[in-house]
């Protein structure tokens, strides 16, 4: 489907987002319950057609982040412009632009696939032909008459997905879109956003697939306790964060004893020399340093 | 704000293929229809000719006149006043009967009482047909009579108890009564219940979210609910109406009653899913309001205080309205209530749209 094909209201939003680089901008957004602080002064921003990673343990305020970014909940301070608009004043210019497949399934669970989809294809104005193409492209064609009801966990987050990219919008936030996949649909999703990173859809996803984020993502932001930790590309956390490690395994004194030794410090690196030197039948392993290591190391610095 | 009718016209179609893949709202609805047809069914019939009972104090070639004249008509039926059963100095008669009382004969001034059931006293009339040209022909002129003319309830206290006892409910549940009370029912179930049901669940789900999250207006998901509800509420008030009561299908007054009360108890179903989170807890908040409500309903019997925050509720306009409504086309003027009900159904709607908007749609 060509942008013509969509209503006149849609591509009056959509020729604003051409002259745009920073689609989502958050500044010093704030977000409380009450006395709990949710999000504090969070200030990032995510550029058109980036994959952008949202992770954080589990309370760091990332799905309230996304509420707040889809119009969900008002934020108790600061700054957030999604594709140019002030949210939440002009939240009903932002509907059309984006997609929110959220943590939890909401469909309408007595409609089939098909009519769950015709129903949203018909409030977007999108040609009924998407829902075909949508529901061949999260393999669900074979599915599509059955009720929702009757659905597996992963076809109903399938569903969700495929629901949400529709009408071809120009944001698409996802609340850990491969829970519950398996590892096929797993890798069938992870092509699916890419692809539409790479067609200029921003992606904006939480998960807590560590290798799903080095996989995908173009850049990652870290939440802790509402605060951002730090933002960059994985690859950039991982070399500036990682810890060269080496395990040791040995025998002495009628057992095995076994090392990590931080070859970043003097110290460890002395202790290696020696055992190398000193006691036979060493077996050596390093320690490849993934982003995971990255994101519990910089969480867990977080909460010290 | 506008309301755009493309997507009134998508999210009404939505909620009734919705109701088509529900067969329990569909159950309950026809249920409701089926329970109308039985009543229609059960009523007894109305019977064409009632029986007319003529008292006389005293024997006299009168009476006898009257009987000879009356004996190929068995409706009619001449008795002497010691031979009915009294109550207080009145005679009781059964509830669907009339009768002429010869209190005193010529030549003291007769005084002849016609008692008829009902409010029409022109049900006599097919009696007085045959009473006055016997008794014109036993006296050869029109004599001078003490006439007095009553309802048969109209009489002493003790007569109307004793005939209480003789009636049976039926007949005291007449069918604008028994129509009055399943339009109530139909109504709550199809606007209230239903709308605390559907969109109690949807907003636990998340499905009224995504919705509000489409370009539709959360403003345009409830008015097309308000749409769906009405017209769900007037479709199962015709087949009831209908059913019961064919003859108020003209009356003006009832369509006005039952659209604002309809409007009425949707707003309120609006109100307790917009409170609540989840469907559970809309359920308890409904529970909760009708014991509210008929708390201060048996109150207001007691204390002023009350009768007031009574008169604020729409429900307590609602039943006189569509019962009188159902027994006569009220003249709008006349009809004061309506108003009151108008204003009281405004509020709730202009606050059943402000609680929507600013949580009722939002997980």
């Amino acid at each position: 489907m060509t942008n013509d094909q969509f209503p006149l209201s849609f591509n009056a939003s959509r020729n604003r987002l051409s002259s745009m680089t920073d689609l989502i901008t958050l500044d010093q957004l704030t977000v409380r319950f009450g006395r709990f602080v949710a999000v504090d002064g969070l200030s990032l921003s995510v550029r058109k057609g980036e994959l952008f990673g949202f992770l954080g343990p589990n309370g760091a305020g990332k799905t309230t982040t996304i509420r707040v970014l889809i119009g969900g909940r008002k934020p108790s301070s600061g700054r957030v412009d999604v594709a140019g608009f002030r949210m939440p004043q002009q939240f009903d210019q932002v509907k059309p632009l984006f997609g929110y497949v959220p943590d939890t399934e909401n469909h309408i669970e007595e409609f089939t696939g098909r009519e769950n989809l015709e129903l949203f294809a018909r409030l977007y104005e999108a040609p009924l032909s998407e829902v075909g193409r949508v529901l061949a492209k999260l393999e669900l064609s074979e599915a599509a008459d059955l009720p929702v009801r009757a659905y597996s966990k992963g076809m109903r987050r399938k569903l969700l997905i495929a629901r949400e990219i529709l009408h071809r919008p120009r944001i698409l936030y996802l609340d850990e879109p491969t829970a519950n996949l398996d590892a096929h649909s797993t890798d069938l999703v992870r092509r699916m956003l890419r692809e539409l990173a790479a067609d200029g859809t921003t992606v904006f996803l939480t998960t807590h697939d560590m290798e799903e984020v080095e996989e995908i993502c173009d850049r990652v932001a870290i939440l802790c306790r509402g605060r951002l930790v730090e933002c960059d590309t994985p690859s950039n956390f991982v070399t500036r964060h990682a810890e060269h490690k080496v395990a040791v395994q040995y025998e002495a004194n009628n057992a095995t004893q076994r090392e990590l030794l931080n070859m970043d410090h003097e110290t460890e690196r002395a202790r290696l020399a020696h055992i190398v030197q000193h006691i036979a039948g060493v077996r050596l392993h390093s320690q490849e340093f993934r982003f995971e290591d990255v994101f519990l190391k910089l969480t867990g610095q977080a909460y010290t | 704000m506008i309301v755009r009718p493309r997507f009134l016209k998508i999210l009404f179609n939505r909620e009734m293929l919705r109701l088509r893949k529900n067969p329990s709202a569909l159950l309950l609805i026809g249920l409701l229809t089926a329970i109308s047809l039985l009543l229609s069914l059960s009523r007894p019939a109305p019977k064409p000719v009632m029986n007319c009972w003529v008292v006389y104090a005293n024997e006299s070639p009168w009476i006898e006149q009257l009987r000879r004249t009356a004996q190929h008509n068995k409706q009619i039926r001449v008795v002497a006043m010691s031979e009915v059963k009294s109550a207080s100095d009145w005679r009781v008669y059964p509830p669907t009967d009339c009768a002429i009382e010869i209190l005193s004969e010529p030549p003291s001034k007769p005084v002849i009482r016609f008692l008829y059931p009902g409010n029409d006293p022109n049900v006599l009339s097919p009696y007085l047909q045959w009473f006055w040209p016997a008794t014109v022909e036993h006296f050869g002129s029109t004599p001078s009579f003490m006439q007095q003319t009553f309802p048969v309830t109209g009489s002493s206290r003790g007569a109307v108890m004793e005939r209480l006892k003789q009636s049976s409910l039926t007949d005291l549940m007449n069918e604008e009564f028994v129509a009055t009370i399943l339009l109530i029912i139909v109504l709550f179930v199809t606007c209230c219940h239903l709308q605390v049901s559907f969109t109690s669940q949807d907003r636990e789900r998340g499905t009224l979210m995504a919705l509000a999250l489409s370009p539709a207006k959360p403003t345009e998901l409830l008015v097309s609910r308000y749409l769906f509800h009405l017209s769900l509420a007037l479709s199962a008030s015709v087949v009831i109406i209908g059913i019961l009561r064919p003859t108020a299908f003209g009356h003006l007054s009832l369509w006005l009653t039952i659209i604002l009360a309809s409007g009425g108890m949707v707003s309120v179903g609006t109100v307790i899913a917009s409170l609540s989170r989840t469907q559970s807890a809309a359920g308890v908040l409904s529970l909760c309001y009708m014991l509210v409500g008929g708390v201060v309903f048996y109150l207001a019997t007691k204390f002023s205080a009350f009768a007031t925050l009574k008169e604020a509720s729409f429900e307590s306009h609602c039943f006189p309205l569509l019962f009188l409504s159902l027994k006569q086309n009220l003249p709008l003027e006349r009809a004061p209530g309506l108003l009151k009900l108008a204003g009281i159904v405004g509020c709730w709607t202009v606050l059943s749209a402000w609680l929507f908007q600013q949580r009722g749609w939002r997980t």
